[in-house]
């Protein structure tokens, strides 16, 4: 059962730019015919190879 | 196919009174019956052979650990507000959620088990949109009723900029 207030969580992939993630949010705010906002952004944990490169 | 893909997780909610008034809860039902459709089910193939393992794994992991980035988040914003310009207003012409739960007929039809499919017309409309924007899109309901989308950009015109990872973009900021 769906939750009635829970937000709904998108999934892009690592490097999707904000305009880019804008756009689809906006895509969706369309559909429903209501504003969105964005209650949270989690960028993944980067791996320690990643960490290494990047001194 | 790309198994090393990692996922940056973006919770979106509406403003105003759309909760409480089950709006917020019926277009969650509408985006379920939208995405369980035969026509969505052929877009979710292609995301799925494009992530390949890197989908059912990210599918399946009940918490991930991350980093909050408030400022994309805040721009994210910014960008939305910017956009209520006559753009979207004309974009709104084609709200067809809106329309469907205006008309009482159809919002009977969308609590009826018996027509729990959307129409093909509309499914097809909404899913050439996001063809159109460049995005491909599949929807998972997850253990606790929550739903959880995952967009592929498309179009990937900087690829430069996609290469690199999220935190390395914020230390150069």
């Amino acid at each position: 059962m769906t939750e009635i207030s829970s937000p709904i969580t998108i999934k892009f992939e690592e490097g999707t730019t904000p305009e880019r993630m804008a756009d689809f949010i906006g895509f969706l705010s369309g559909i429903l015919g209501e504003d969105l906002f964005v209650e949270q952004v989690v960028d993944p944990t980067p791996d320690s190879e990643e960490i290494r490169k990047a001194g | 196919m790309n198994n090393n893909k990692k996922f940056i997780s973006v919770k979106i909610s509406p403003k105003g009174e759309v909760v409480t008034s089950g709006k917020w809860s019926k277009f969650k039902d509408f985006l379920k019956k939208l995405f369980s459709s035969n026509e969505a089910k052929k877009m979710e193939a292609s995301i799925k052979e494009y992530l390949g393992e890197a989908y059912e794994s990210e599918l399946e992991s009940k918490k991930r650990s991350g980093v909050l980035n408030q400022k994309t988040a805040a721009e994210i914003n910014n960008l939305l507000s910017q956009s209520k310009s006559d753009k979207d207003k004309n974009n709104r012409e084609n709200i067809l959620f809106e329309q469907i739960y205006e008309d009482k007929k159809a919002d009977a039809r969308l609590k009826n088990a018996q027509a729990s499919a959307i129409e093909t017309e509309t499914v097809l409309k909404i899913l050439e949109k996001a063809k159109e924007l460049g995005f491909d899109a599949s929807l998972s309901v997850k253990d606790d009723g929550q739903l959880e989308i995952i967009s592929v950009d498309q179009k990937k015109s900087d690829k430069e900029y996609l290469d690199i990872p999220a935190f390395l973009r914020r230390q150069a900021d």
